[in-house]
């Protein structure tokens, strides 16, 4: 605790001035931000302290490895500088400040290797305002465009930050100049001796001026912070710990149905906290709007805005949520314009468009790539619960989906006692005919009626018969997983169907978490078996990931594999044998998103194809994580694109460009989605859209028959 | 002896109404066929109904009917059952008629079957065939004496001539009640359209890619008009912009349940059948023997829509004529 | 304004092929998907908009059917339906247009009703007649075919559906009002709709509670009978034809043959 050379403040006048300035921009800064604070305390409950030491690994990784931006290299790395630059530079400030009682940081207050550092970073971070100005400035990239916080919100805090290290720069400067040298650091021992002639009382007066100046621009900066975007650098590093570690594919359970007062979210407070600190937590860098399947064919939906929406609507409505504001709480929190209007707008089809909500195809991209682990497809799926379940107020081709699905267990209007027609003549045991079957194959809606998803159904049943795999289907004890009516927002009808769905498979024993006794008293034919667990597989990436990583909200546990991983099992375990490198047309692989992003699979397919595929699988531009949706999830495959360019073309065009001759697909509804894509853009000559069974089983039929294996090569 | 069977002949555009002379033939075939007619031009309408198969005419010839059919009707063949008992009353099936047959069905409790196909005495017993869930015909009859009502369905009869059958013809002489008068129609409006909105429409011709370029919708069009239907499209077509959205049939478009649908060129996607699935009759058009339009179509035809739609055009001209 | 509509329950038209039992000659209603008649949800849209338009009004939805007919009237009342009557007796099993337009129109009579609404036909049967029977026993005047409803002071309005527009039709109330198929959007319930359905006032009427006689309605009030069920001319399976220059033939038989030239 050495003493400055020369104390900043001139005395205890100064410093008792001082004391006074900084204790009344604390507590404006605390008023703000504890409003802000205040408003997370309002919101819903949710717990997020699960897998507590993963979530401090991550943090550290996250927020301290700076690893979520630096997958943007070249911002990425003026990010990383400024975050770095900023930490070390609290501690400058921080000794500054213990230089106005008279004392110093220990250890490094007057520690020369600490102060060159300081000024690498001061260095560092100049360089990276550049970097931003110009990014910001000249380039423009339109994500970054902000509605909440006005264009100047951006130019604001880059001159704060630039003054506060034009300011630092100085007291370095003139305090090594008054000091003579005392007071060392990198950039005085440049600067400072060129002012020597200035006669050390004048450099006194001129450090003490510049050390005020460089003190209340920081306190500015603090007083500012909770209104600006840069909350972030608060609220982000919450956010990252705070982040969902369940799974990602589960919609959030609305619970109590029969009770409830709402359902889902019209107003922004009924959303959850963690929710709400998304909106505090979004930096703005508009990653998300680049990714966007929504954006990028000129709907009306940036995942971006909804998020800002939320936040937007909040602070809207702040004085509403937490009672009668004090003074300090009548300062400005945001620009919040409300787009303009005077009075204050409803969340849903106000600040955020219906439009816009129903554009979302809940592809899961947005959520992949924000750097601060932001979760939007709960919100969009939160806002059309409501409009479903309060206002009944969705786009009218849904309604006969929601009756078929409530009425007839399927989408359409077609009687369920059909549903195993599909398999007449294939030697397809029903599970009540075959209770002890291992797999059960979950065919889903549209394997069982879909004409071109019933060739997927038949092509898989032909290649679990060759594997010898002892499997049955359930016909019309199956009924619609209800996936679609949950992502579109009625959550009753999907907990209806779930439920439905979860007694039928109980009663084959196939819960994990059933316990023997249990599946004993539902009987079902199933005379007393063991009840080992057992699998269920099915070629629909949506029922997978509804039965896998929703059902269990409901009680129903159960191993469930996409096909594709099931069968790339079979051939490593040697229960296939394929005609290797058969296929020798140029093929490319498109990830559904509930099979990639949602569920991690990305490598069982390739290898599936590149065993078949003598030229292994071509890559679309966009691929694995960042694959661009067909634009069919979501509930978006019942509703009519009436804006933009059509999502589904829009990857065939991607999927035209490798040059490919088939387009390979492992979901019913990509599959839908490119057949009438490729018809959209007449390309019906060039590529061919297939599954991924489809091709393997066509693979074991040329096995079967050797002589024509290579024929007309 | 001979049944009486009484028709109540509707005026269009100051002639017999084809569906009136449907039934009234039918009559004629069964037994005493007695015909009644009401309106300003009954009393010009009534002397050519011999000619199709009435043996008596009665005629109100007021303008009240004119403006307002339903009550009056009622009233005026209540009093003539005060009178008369004939054996039957046998209607034809259209928008006032039907609410003539029920209201006098509930006054002079009378038995009523509607959506007749066929009828036929089997002795004293009258026995009709109405058609149910498309599978199931239905014999019933009216088990008590007395008189009954039977509404017959459009074009289940061919009109007949019975040349030189000369009607007698009754004037009525009815005063009609003011309270079956306080319902006036105010206005009528026509639509301007080419044919009937695909929602309304029994009868529906649509077109798919197959069709080739946007120039041969015209094919579907003209099928259409000749039917009386509505012309309908695939959203691929919609897309394409040969067509606006309002054409959309399926999923996302419009769900459409017609007597009879006929599918030019289109694939069958579970989209498009999603709208159209439920109609009674399905004729598919596609050169591609594997379309899964095929396996909801009662007739599918394997081949080419563009030789086939102008001679289908022809076809139905010539035989329409002959009717 | 006390408003009602007549709505019913019927096997669910889109899956089920409605069938009759060849030994009761009845409607098979055991083992079937059972739904409130989608042309009632259309019609039940019109009362609700209208109720809502005037204000002060209360709407009943009433049905004659078995027990299970409950669950289309809670669908009823999940829609915005404030009431629900159920007319339930087994004496009424059979009945025909008139034992079931007497039973409804008896039930009716003892709410003094403003407007009645009902569909222009049931999707399953009757074709219609039911609306017209009601009106005569009830003495009243019937507007039918409407795809529009207002009304003013103690006249109702419709625009009433014809084949080539439509005509504006005017009569004094109360009166029956059958709405056209399709002219007004079903209403998908809201959740706290399908709450609230629960708590809504429902009263279950027997034959007694009308006043009428069993001989009067059911199977023993009919005047029709059913002597026997055939099948139709076969429908063949899908004829699946190649075209050998002569398929305009082909397609032209298939239409006179069905009566659809
Ligand atoms: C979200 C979504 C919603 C959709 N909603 C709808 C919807 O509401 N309605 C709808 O219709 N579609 C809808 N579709 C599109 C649907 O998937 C199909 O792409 C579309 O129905 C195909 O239209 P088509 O049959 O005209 O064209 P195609 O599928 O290309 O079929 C053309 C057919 O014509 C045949 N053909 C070609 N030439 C001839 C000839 N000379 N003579 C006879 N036959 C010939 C061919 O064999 C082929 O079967 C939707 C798609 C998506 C993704
Ligand atoms: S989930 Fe997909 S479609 Fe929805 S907002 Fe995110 S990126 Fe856009
Ligand atoms: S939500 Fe995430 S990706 Fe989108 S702008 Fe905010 S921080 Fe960036």
């Amino acid at each position: 605790m050495a003493p400055p050379a020369i104390s900043p403040t001139g005395g205890w006048i100064g410093t008792t001035i001082f004391v006074l300035v900084f204790l009344a921009a604390l507590t404006v800064f605390g008023l703000r931000a504890g409003q802000l604070v205040t408003l997370l305390a309002k919101a819903r409950r949710e717990d997020r302290t699960d897998h507590l030491e993963e979530r401090i690994g991550d943090f550290l990784l996250v927020v301290l490895g700076q690893s979520g931006v630096l997958r943007d290299p070249i911002p990425g790395l003026a990010h990383f500088f400024t975050f770095w630059g900023f930490i070390i530079i609290q501690f400058g400030l921080l000794n500054l400040i213990l230089g106005a009682f008279n004392g110093s940081l220990p250890l490094i207050g007057h520690d020369h290797t600490f102060a060159a550092l300081l000024d690498l970073f001061v260095l560092f971070v100049l360089v990276s305002l550049i970097v931003f100005a110009i990014r910001r400035g000249i380039v423009r990239p339109r994500q970054l465009s902000s509605r909440l916080h006005g264009p100047w919100d951006g130019f604001i805090i880059l001159g704060l930050i630039f003054l506060v290290l034009l300011t630092l720069a100085l007291v370095e400067t003139f305090g090594f100049a008054a000091s003579h040298g005392e007071e060392w650091s990198l950039i005085g021992s440049w600067l400072g001796p060129s002012f020597y002639g200035l006669g050390t009382a004048t450099n006194v007066v001129l450090y003490r001026v510049f050390w005020w100046a460089h003190i209340l621009t920081v306190l500015g900066f603090l007083v500012y912070l909770p209104g600006s975007k840069h909350l972030h650098l608060m609220a982000t590093p919450f956010n990252v710990f705070f982040r969902n570690y369940g799974p990602r594919g589960a919609l959030p359970l609305l619970e109590n149905l029969e009770e409830r007062e709402d359902y889902g979210v019209s107003k922004a407070e009924q959303f959850t906290w963690k929710q709400l600190l998304d909106g505090y937590a979004c930096t703005e860098c508009g990653r998300c709007n680049t990714v966007c399947p929504a954006t990028n064919t000129g709907k009306p939906l940036l995942p971006k805005e909804i998020i800002l929406g939320v936040k937007e609507s909040l602070l809207d409505r702040r004085h509403e949520i937490v009672g009668e504001p004090n003074l300090f709480q009548k300062l400005p929190l945001a620009d919040v314009r409300s787009n303009g209007h005077e009075e204050i707008q409803p969340l849903v089809g106000g600040v955020i468009s219906k439009e816009a909500l129903w554009a979302c195809t809940t592809c899961g991209a947005c959520m992949e790539i924000c750097p601060v682990s932001i979760e939007h497809v709960p919100k969009i799926v939160d806002m059309r619960r409501s409009l479903v379940m309060e206002e009944s107020d969705f786009p009218p081709e849904v309604t006969s989906l929601f009756n078929n699905i409530e009425r007839n267990g399927n989408p359409w209007e077609i009687s369920n006692d059909r549903r195993a027609e599909w398999a007449a003549g294939l030697g397809v045991p029903l599970m009540a005919e075959n209770p002890d079957a291992e797999v059960l194959y979950w065919v889903g809606c549209m394997g069982s009626f879909d004409q071109r998803n019933r060739k997927v159904a038949t092509a898989l049943v032909k290649i679990l018969k060759a594997a010898r795999v002892n499997f049955a289907i359930l016909g019309p004890e199956e009924s619609c997983t209800g996936d679609p009516a949950r992502r579109i927002g009625n959550e009753y009808l999907w907990q209806m169907m779930a439920q439905q769905n979860i007694e039928v498979l109980n009663s084959y024993g196939f819960n994990t978490a059933q316990t023997e006794s249990e599946t004993a008293h539902n009987g079902h034919g199933h005379n007393g078996q063991t009840t080992r667990p057992r699998t269920i597989i099915t070629a629909c990436p949506h029922c997978f990931n509804t039965i896998k990583n929703e059902y269990p909200q409901l009680g129903g546990h159960y191993e469930v594999i996409h096909h594709s991983v099931f069968i790339d099992r079979l051939i490593r375990e040697g229960r296939l044998q394929l005609p290797a490198g058969f296929d020798q047309r140029k093929l490319t692989y498109h990830d559904p998103c509930y099979v990639g992003r949602y569920n991690g699979v990305y490598d069982e397919p390739r290898r599936v194809l590149t065993v078949l595929n003598s030229n292994g699988v071509t890559e679309m531009r966009r691929n694995r994580n960042k694959s661009f949706c067909c634009g069919g999830g979501g509930g978006r495959a019942w509703m009519e694109e009436r804006l933009g360019k059509r999502v589904n073309q829009t990857r065939v065009n991607e999927a035209l460009e490798t040059e490919a001759e088939v387009l390979a697909a492992a979901c019913p509804f990509c599959i839908m989605m490119f057949e009438d894509g490729v018809k959209g853009v007449e390309a019906e000559e060039r590529l061919q859209v297939e599954d991924i069974a489809e091709i393997v089983a066509r693979a074991l039929e040329e096995a079967a028959t050797p002589a024509t294996a290579h024929a007309g090569q | 002896m001979a049944k009486t069977i009484w028709v109540l002949v509707e005026i269009e555009d100051g002639r017999p109404a084809r569906s009136s002379l449907e039934v009234l033939s039918k009559a004629a075939h069964l037994g005493r066929a007695e015909a009644i007619v009401l309106g300003s031009a009954a009393a010009t309408v009534a002397p050519s109904l011999g000619e199709f198969g009435a043996e008596k005419v009665y005629v109100h010839a007021d303008p009240t009917y004119d403006t307002y059919l339903t009550l009056p009707a009622v009233d005026t063949i209540s009093d003539l059952l005060q009178r008369q008992q004939p054996d039957l009353l046998l209607f034809p099936t259209t928008y006032d008629v039907r609410d003539i047959a029920a209201r006098l069905s509930a006054r002079h409790n009378l038995g009523l079957i509607t959506d007749a196909t066929d009828l036929r005495y089997e002795g004293e017993h009258l026995e009709v065939t109405v058609p149910w869930g498309g599978e199931n015909v239905v014999v019933a009859t009216h088990p008590y004496q007395g008189t009954g009502i039977v509404l017959a369905r459009p074009k289940a009869f061919s009109v007949e001539r019975f040349e030189g059958r000369q009607a007698e013809i009754e004037q009525l002489s009815v005063t009609l009640r003011s309270e079956s008068q306080q319902m006036k129609i105010l206005d009528r409006v026509e639509v301007q359209s080419d044919g009937p909105a695909l929602e309304d429409a029994s009868i529906i011709v649509s077109g798919g890619r197959g069709l080739g370029k946007p120039e041969n919708y015209h094919l579907v069009e003209e099928l259409a008009t000749v039917l009386g239907g509505a012309p309908g499209a695939t959203r691929a077509i919609v897309d394409a912009g040969w067509l606006p959205y309002s054409y959309q049939i399926g999923q996302t478009g419009k769900t459409v349940k017609p007597t009879l649908y006929i599918a030019c060129g289109i694939s069958g996607a579970i989209q498009h059948l999603a709208g159209m699935k439920g109609s009674k009759y399905i004729i598919a058009i596609n050169k591609d023997e594997h379309a899964p339009i095929f396996s909801v179509a009662d007739l599918g035809i394997v081949g080419d829509v563009l030789t086939i739609l102008p001679q289908l055009i022809e076809e139905v001209k010539r035989r329409k004529a002959q009717l | 304004m006390k408003i009602f509509v007549c709505v019913k329950q019927i096997p669910d038209p889109n899956t089920v092929e409605s069938k009759l039992d060849p030994a009761t000659k009845r409607l098979v209603r055991t083992g079937v998907s059972l739904v409130l008649d989608p042309g009632d949800e259309t019609t039940i849209a019109a009362a609700i908009k209208l109720r809502d338009s005037l204000g002060n009004s209360e709407l009943t939805a009433i049905s004659m059917g078995p027990a299970s007919a409950q669950e289309a009237l809670r669908r009823a009342l999940a829609m915005g339906v404030d009431r629900a009557i159920l007319i339930s007796d087994p004496a009424l099993a059979g009945s025909d247009v008139l034992g079931t337009a007497r039973t409804l129109a008896a039930a009716l009579k003892r709410e003094n009703p403003d407007l009645i609404f009902c569909s222009t036909e049931s999707t399953d049967g009757y074709t219609g007649m039911v609306p017209g029977a009601i009106a005569e026993f009830l003495g009243l005047p019937q507007l039918t075919f409407a795809r529009e409803i207002t009304v003013e002071g103690s006249k109702a309005v419709i625009k009433r559906v014809t084949q080539t527009g439509y005509e504006v039709v005017e009569s004094p109330l109360p009166a029956v009002v059958t709405i056209a198929s399709g002219s007004f959007e079903a209403i998908y319930p809201t959740m706290k709709g399908i709450m609230s359905a629960r708590k809504k006032p429902f009263s279950q009427l027997s034959l007694s509670d009308l006043g009428l006689e069993s001989s009067q309605v059911g199977e023993a009030g009919a005047r029709e009978q059913i002597l026997s069920i055939g099948k139709a001319e076969a429908r063949a399976a899908g004829q699946i034809i190649k075209d050998e220059g002569n398929a305009a033939e082909i397609i032209a038989d298939f239409l006179q043959r069905h009566q659809l030239l």
